[in-house]
C-alpha cells in the first residue's frame, strides 16, 4: 500500500559510538536533526549508543530484521561473511589514498561505492555510502623512527593495519578493548593505533609520548547502512531526504576530523609533550609495494572466488594508485 | 507413565553427561591465556588467537552449562512467598509461570537455529586478524537452548503429574532430589 | 502506549513474577521477549539472541569463570580454610574479626578484577562457610561479602570506570586513582560498621572465648597456611601491576596458581580436578544465564524509549546545582534497583554530559560518584544481580529473605560513603591530583 504524506516514520539509529564522542556530537546528532527538519517531522530517528540495543557485530542481522533501521558501521566487522568487506574503506591497506579528495574520488566516483551497494543490497541492507572517521596513526611508549624500530613492538591494531605492522616485525596483540589503557600504562603493550582522535579522547597521550605517521589510512573509513525493509517503506521524497542527509553526514565527518586533527598537531602536542615522528618517503614506498599491493592481490585471489566484485574492486583501486603515481 | 519417566531419566542423564563434558572447557580456557602471557612476556611473541580462543571456549562453556545448572537446581528464585504454598499449589503455580521459561528459551532456539545455520552455510569466519570459523560457537546457542528446553520439560511433566494426581512423580532418587528447584 | 506506562507495566510484572517463585533468569528473559513482541514487533525478537551472543563474545568476562575456578580450588583443597583459621586465631578477641578480614580480602580481590561478581563469588565460596562454621550470624556474613564484593567495579581495574572515562573523556588513569581513593574509604566504612555492630551485639560475630584463644606458638604456626595464598595473591596482583598480564589473563594465572597450591598441599587429585570443574560450570551456567536475560531486558527497555523518559524528566525541571547533583544521584540509585550499571550509563550520560560545563561538575569526581553509587545497584532489590549470585552459592540455610535483609545496613553504609564523597570532594580527588597533576 502507498505511504501517505501524513505518515510518520520512527527509526532507530544504533551507533557504535559513545555519548559525547566526536562522531555523536559533530555528525550523528546533526544528521538526525537534519532529517527530522527536512522531512517536516515525518521521519524521526532515535539515537542509541554503543551496545545499547545490539553490539557492533550484530548490526547487520538487526538491520536485516528491521529491528533497527540505520547504523554507522563498517563492513570490516562482517568481512567473515561479506567478501566485499575486505576491499571497503575500513579495510584499506596503508597509503592507497593520500588525501581527503582522493578518498572521495576513489570511493564515491570511481565505482567502489556502487560495488559495495550491490553486495549489501543482496543482504537486505541499503548502503548509504562510506565516510572518513579520521586519519589512522599509531602511538607508542618508545620512539619509532624507522621500520626497523617496529621489531618486537607490541601493539593493538585491527584489520589490515594489524597485518601491516606484523609484516614489518611488530607483534600485534589482541587485547580486550577495555583493558587497553591499563595494558599500555603498565607496559603490557607498547602502543596502539587507529583513528587519531582516540589518542586524544582516551587520553592515551598520558602513557604514549610518541605519535607515529605519516597517516597510514587517509582517511580511515566507515559506512552508513540502513535496513532495506525500512528503506523500501519510505516514500520517494523521504528516501531522497535521507540520501541528502547521508551525503552531508559524510562531509560533516570529514570536515570535523580534519579540522580537529590540525588542532591537535598544532596545539595539543605541545601541551601533552608528544613527539611526532614520520616514516621516510622511501619507507612509505616500501610499505606500499611490499605490503599494500601484495595484500590487495591476496584479497582479490582469496575473496574473489566468493564474490567476483572483489576482483573488480581491486582493479579499480590499483588503477587509481597508478593514476596518482603511487605504483607503477 | 513409563514413557514419561523414561523421558525424564533420559534427559537427566544426557544433560548431566553433556554438562560434565562441557565443564572441562574451563581448563583449555585457562591454559590458553597462561600460554599467551608466557609467549608475550618472555618471548615477545604474542599469539593472535589466544584471547579469541579463550572467549569462544568460555562462551560455549556457560551457554551449555545452563541446562546442567537448571538440572542441579542452581537457578535462583525469590522463594519468600512461594515457600508458604503446598507442593501441589506450587506445582500449579509453576505450570503457569514457567510459560515465561518456554517463551524465553523457545525464542532463543527459534531465532538462533536459522542464524547459526546461515553462518555454517557461508562458512562465516570472524572479523579478527586470526579469523577463525565462528559457526561452531554460534551452533552452541541452539544446541544449549534445546537442552535447556528438554530439561525444563522434565520439570513441567513432574509439575503436571503432581497437579493432577496430588502425588510426586518419582523418577529415581537422585534426579528427584536435584530437580526440585 | 507511552514509555511511562510501559515502565509501570514492565516493572510491575517483574515484581509479580519474581514473587511467584519463577527463577530470576526466566522472569527477565520471558519479560524481555513478551515486551519486545508486543511493543516493538516480533521481528525485533532477534535482540534476545543478539544479547546472548554478545555476552558470549565479551572478552573481559572470561575472567569470571576463572576466578570462580580459583576460589573453588582453594576451598576444596583446604587452602581457604587454613587462611580463615589463621585469621580467626589472630583476630582473637576482636568481635567480627573474620568479617573484617573478609572485607579486606574482598578489597584485595577488587584490585585484581574489574567485575562485581568476582569478589562475591570467590568469598561466597571460601569465606561464607568458614564464618558460618565459627558461629557468625548469616546476615552479617553474607552482607559483608556482598558489600565487599561490589567494590570490584569501584577499585581499579574497573570496567565501569573505563567506560565512563571513554564517554566523558576523562583520563582513565585519574579515574582509577579516584576510584581507588573512594574504594578504600568505602572499605574502611564497611569495616567500621562491622566492628561497631559486633561490639554492640557480640552474637553476630563472636570472638574466640578467652580460654580457647591461641597462644603465640599456635598463632605463628597458623601462618604456615597463609604463605601459599599470599604468594598467590602477590603473583596475581604483581602480574597485573608489573605489566606481565592483563586482569583477564591474571585470572587464568591465578587459577593455575591455585592448582599449584593444592598440589603443594598434596591435595591435587583427579577427583578434585573433576569436581571443581563441575562446580564451576554450575555456578557459571546460572550466573551467565541471569546476566544475559538481564541484558536482553535492559536492551528492550532502552529500545522502548527509556532514555526519552529520563530526558523528559530532566527537561521538565530547571534546577539549581545541589538539586541537580542530588537528582542525578537519586536517578542513578533508582535505576540501579532495576537495571545494570552499563545500561545506566547509556541512559543517563547523554543527558548528563551537556550539563557538566553548565553546572561546573568535575567530570572526574562525578565519574567516581557514579561508580560509588552504582555499586549499590548490584545489591538493591528487586533486581540486584549479586544478591542472586550469593543465593546461588550460599548454603541452603541462607534464604533469599536473609540475603535481602543482610544488605540493608551495608547499602546504608555505601550511601553514607557516597554522601561523604559528595560533601568532601577532596576525599575522591586527592589521589588523582597527587598522581596526575
Ligand atoms: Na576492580
Ligand atoms: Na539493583
Amino acid at each position: 500500500e502507498q505511504a501517505s504524506a501524513a505518515d510518520v516514520f520512527n527509526w532507530k539509529f544504533q551507533s557504535h559510538h559513545t555519548p559525547g564522542s566526536l562522531a555523536v556530537e559533530s555528525v550523528i546528532k546533526p544528521f538526525i536533526e537534519r532529517v527530522e527538519k527536512m522531512s517536516g517531522g515525518r521521519l524521526k530517528i532515535s539515537l542509541h549508543y554503543a551496545g545499547e540495543l545490539v553490539d557492533y557485530a550484530e548490526v547487520d542481522k538487526a538491520l536485516q530484521a528491521n529491528m533497527i533501521q540505520i547504523s554507522n558501521t563498517s563492513s570490516l566487522f562482517f568481512r567473515g561473511a561479506i567478501p566485499m568487506g575486505w576491499v571497503t574503506a575500513p579495510n584499506m591497506p596503508p597509503f592507497v589514498t593520500r588525501s581527503n579528495d582522493e578518498f572521495n574520488e576513489l570511493f564515491h566516483h570511481r565505482g567502489l561505492d556502487d560495488l559495495v551497494a550491490e553486495a549489501l543490497n543482496e543482504r537486505g541492507i541499503k548502503y548509504l555510502g562510506c565516510h572518513s572517521v579520521g586519519n589512522t596513526y599509531f602511538w607508542s611508549k618508545k620512539p619509532i623512527k624507522t621500520l626497523e624500530d617496529l621489531k618486537g613492538f607490541k601493539v593493538r591494531f585491527f584489520g589490515s593495519m594489524s597485518d601491516f605492522v606484523e609484516h614489518f616485525g611488530a607483534s600485534p596483540v589482541m587485547l580486550p578493548h577495555p583493558e587497553t589503557y591499563m595494558a599500555i600504562a603498565m607496559g603490557t603493550l607498547d602502543g596502539s593505533g587507529t583513528a587519531w582522535w582516540l589518542y586524544r579522547d582516551l587520553k592515551l597521550y598520558e602513557v604514549c609520548k610518541y605519535f607515529v605517521g605519516p597517516a597510514f589510512q587517509v582517511p580511515q573509513g566507515m559506512e552508513l547502512w540502513a535496513s532495506k525493509k525500512a528503506w523500501d517503506e519510505l516514500p520517494a521524497d523521504l528516501q531522497a531526504i535521507v540520501e541528502t542527509a547521508a551525503h552531508a553526514f559524510n562531509t560533516d565527518y570529514m570536515d570535523a576530523v580534519t579540522m580537529q586533527e590540525r588542532d591537535m598537531f598544532n596545539k595539543s602536542f605541545k601541551e601533552w609533550g608528544t613527539t611526532y615522528t614520520e616514516f621516510s618517503p622511501e619507507e612509505v614506498a616500501r610499505i606500499t609495494n611490499e605490503f599494500s599491493i601484495p595484500y590487495l592481490d591476496k584479497v582479490a585471489e582469496e575473496q574473489g572466488k566468493k564474490d567476483p566484485r572483489v576482483i573488480k574492486a581491486v582493479e579499480i583501486i590499483k588503477q587509481f594508485m597508478k593514476d596518482y603515481g603511487y605504483i607503477k | 507413565m513409563r514413557f514419561l519417566t523414561g523421558f525424564i531419566q533420559f534427559v537427566d542423564a544426557m544433560v548431566d553427561r553433556i554438562g560434565k563434558i562441557a565443564s572441562f572447557l574451563i581448563y583449555p580456557t585457562m591454559l590458553v591465556l597462561v600460554y599467551e602471557v608466557v609467549m608475550r612476556y618472555y618471548f615477545t611473541r604474542p599469539t593472535i588467537w589466544a584471547h579469541e580462543t579463550s572467549c569462544m571456549l568460555y562462551g560455549a562453556h556457560f551457554v551449555i552449562g545452563g541446562a546442567y545448572a537448571l538440572q542441579k537446581g542452581a537457578f535462583v528464585s525469590v522463594e519468600a512467598f512461594y515457600m508458604r504454598f503446598s507442593r501441589r499449589t506450587q506445582a500449579i503455580l509453576d505450570l503457569c509461570t514457567w510459560t515465561m521459561f518456554y517463551i524465553f528459551v523457545g525464542v532463543l532456539l527459534w531465532k538462533s537455529l536459522p542464524w547459526a545455520w546461515e553462518s555454517f552455510k557461508v562458512s562465516e569466519f570472524s572479523d579478527s586478524t586470526w579469523g577463525p570459523y565462528v559457526w561452531p560457537v554460534k551452533m552452541t546457542i541452539p544446541f544449549a537452548s534445546f537442552l535447556m528446553l528438554l530439561q525444563g520439560m522434565t520439570k513441567t511433566i513432574k509439575d503436571a503429574y503432581l497437579a493432577v494426581t496430588g502425588r510426586e512423580l518419582v523418577v529415581g532418587a537422585d534426579a528427584e532430589a536435584a530437580a526440585g528447584n | 502506549m507511552n514509555i511511562e506506562m510501559i515502565s509501570v507495566l514492565l516493572f510491575g510484572s517483574m515484581l509479580l513474577l519474581l514473587a511467584s517463585g519463577l527463577p530470576v533468569a526466566f522472569v527477565l528473559g520471558g519479560l524481555a521477549v513478551v515486551f519486545t513482541g508486543v511493543f516493538w514487533g516480533p521481528e525485533s525478537l532477534f535482540i534476545i539472541l543478539a544479547r546472548t551472543f554478545s555476552m558470549m563474545s565479551t572478552t573481559t568476562l572470561v575472567a569470571a569463570p576463572l576466578f570462580v575456578l580459583m576460589a573453588v580450588v582453594l576451598e576444596r583443597s583446604g587452602v581457604a580454610e587454613d587462611l580463615y583459621e589463621m585469621m580467626y586465631r589472630w583476630s582473637g578477641g576482636i568481635k567480627g574479626g573474620l568479617a573484617v578480614g573478609t572485607v579486606l580480602a574482598c578489597t584485595l580481590i577488587a584490585a585484581m578484577s574489574g567485575i562485581a561478581s568476582t569478589g562475591v563469588v570467590m568469598m561466597g565460596v571460601m569465606a561464607l562457610p568458614a564464618m558460618l562454621k565459627r558461629g557468625y550470624d548469616k546476615r552479617i556474613a553474607t552482607g559483608c561479602i556482598l558489600a565487599g564484593g561490589v567494590l570490584g567495579p569501584l577499585i581499579p581495574p574497573s570496567i565501569a570506570l573505563v567506560l565512563y572515562g571513554t564517554m566523558a573523556q576523562v583520563s582513565i588513569g585519574a579515574l582509577f586513582a579516584g576510584g581507588m581513593a573512594a574504594g578504600m574509604l568505602c572499605s574502611l566504612l564497611i569495616i567500621g560498621y562491622i566492628l561497631i555492630r559486633c561490639y554492640l551485639n557480640p552474637k553476630l560475630g563472636p570472638a574466640i572465648p578467652v580460654e580457647e584463644r591461641a597462644d603465640w606458638d599456635a598463632k605463628i604456626s597458623s601462618l604456615k597456611g597463609v604463605i601459599l595464598p599470599l604468594l598467590l595473591i602477590t603473583a596475581v596482583l604483581g602480574s597485573i601491576y608489573s605489566g606481565i598480564a592483563t586482569p583477564t589473563e591474571a585470572a587464568a594465572v591465578g587459577a593455575l596458581g591455585a592448582f599449584v597450591c593444592s598440589a603443594i598441599h598434596r591435595r591435587l587429585t583427579w577427583d578434585l580436578i573433576k569436581s571443581v570443574a563441575y562446580t564451576t560450570i554450575q555456578v557459571q551456567g546460572f550466573m551467565m544465564w541471569i546476566l544475559f536475560a538481564a541484558q536482553g531486558f535492559a536492551a528492550v527497555y532502552m529500545g522502548l524509549g527509556a532514555s526519552r523518559m529520563v530526558v523528559n524528566l530532566v527537561q521538565t525541571y530547571q534546577v539549581g546545582w545541589w538539586t541537580m547533583l542530588i537528582g542525578i544521584q537519586v536517578v542513578w540509585f533508582l535505576l540501579g534497583c532495576v537495571i545494570d550499571a552499563w545500561s545506566i550509563l547509556m541512559i543517563t550520560l547523554p543527558i548528563i554530559l551537556p550539563l557538566l560545563p553548565l553546572y561546573g561538575f568535575d567530570p572526574l569526581w562525578l565519574g567516581v560518584l557514579y561508580a560509588v553509587n552504582t555499586q549499590t545497584g548490584y545489591l538493591t532489590p528487586p533486581f540486584g544481580t549479586m544478591l542472586f549470585m550469593m543465593k546461588g552459592i550460599a548454603p541452603k540455610e541462607v534464604t533469599m529473605t536473609d540475603i535481602y535483609h543482610s544488605i540493608v545496613p551495608f547499602v546504608v553504609t555505601q550511601l553514607f560513603c557516597l554522601a561523604l564523597c559528595i560533601a568532601f570532594p577532596q576525599l575522591v580527588t586527592w589521589l588523582p591530583n597527587l598522581l596526575f597533576k
